[in-house]
């Protein structure tokens, strides 16, 4: 086994987002879990690009070409 | 703020130079202030996110195709053992590199949620304390020299 994937792993273990004592399916279910989640988190914040130019402060310029 | 942060971030390295890891730095803080405003975003942030981004960016290397969940997950219910190319698939799911920015979101929530958070919002406290101690000493001596 790729040494690499044992440390992203026990990075994940660590940290929480692979819960620890359970299955295979329950990491691959959570995971999959988050990301659908931050792909919501994530269109409500372009929405927000869309209505009031970047709201970090950027160029409107910018802002447009990262939003389409 | 959180832009000028992350233009100053690490810039010695070259992974920090690239815009699109600043991209993601901006959209994680960014997402991660919203979601937190009593917290909201403080210098320092940037770094911790960025020092995680650091150590999980080597993992992230594999790109699946579509639908590549489903026959994982269905591979991985049938075989209570794992054979060597599920497992292959298993690691390749979990660091995919599309979902990058996702992951860094969630480990990053994680961090801050263990604690680090309070570093934040402890210091402020303490400083508007210290200010609270410096102004009774001053009103103090004001008083005396009336």
């Amino acid at each position: 086994m790729n040494n690499n994937y044992l440390r992203g792993t026990l990075w994940k273990m660590f940290l929480g987002t692979l819960p620890m004592n359970r299955n295979y399916n329950e990491w691959l279910e959570n995971t999959n879990k988050l990301r659908q989640s931050y792909k919501v988190k994530m269109k409500s914040y372009i929405n927000l690009k869309k209505i009031s130019g970047d709201p970090l402060g950027g160029s409107n310029s910018s802002s447009s070409d990262t939003v389409t | 703020m959180i832009n000028l942060d992350i233009s100053r971030t690490y810039q010695d390295k070259e992974l920090f130079q690239s815009t699109a890891i600043k991209e993601v730095l901006k959209n994680v803080l960014f997402i991660w202030a919203k979601e937190n405003k009593e917290t909201a975003y403080r210098q320092g942030m940037n770094e911790l996110c960025a020092v995680i981004l650091f150590a999980i960016y080597p993992f992230y290397h594999f790109n699946p195709k579509k639908g590549y969940y489903d026959t994982l997950l269905k591979n991985v219910s049938d075989n209570k053992k794992l054979n060597d190319e599920t497992t292959i698939n298993l690691y390749n799911y979990l660091f995919d590199q599309d979902e990058l920015q996702a992951d860094l979101f969630f480990l990053f929530e994680s961090v801050m949620n263990r604690g680090m958070r309070d570093l934040f919002v402890y210091s402020t406290e303490s400083i508007g304390k210290k200010n609270k101690h410096v102004k009774i000493k001053v009103d103090f001596y004001y008083y005396k020299l009336q």
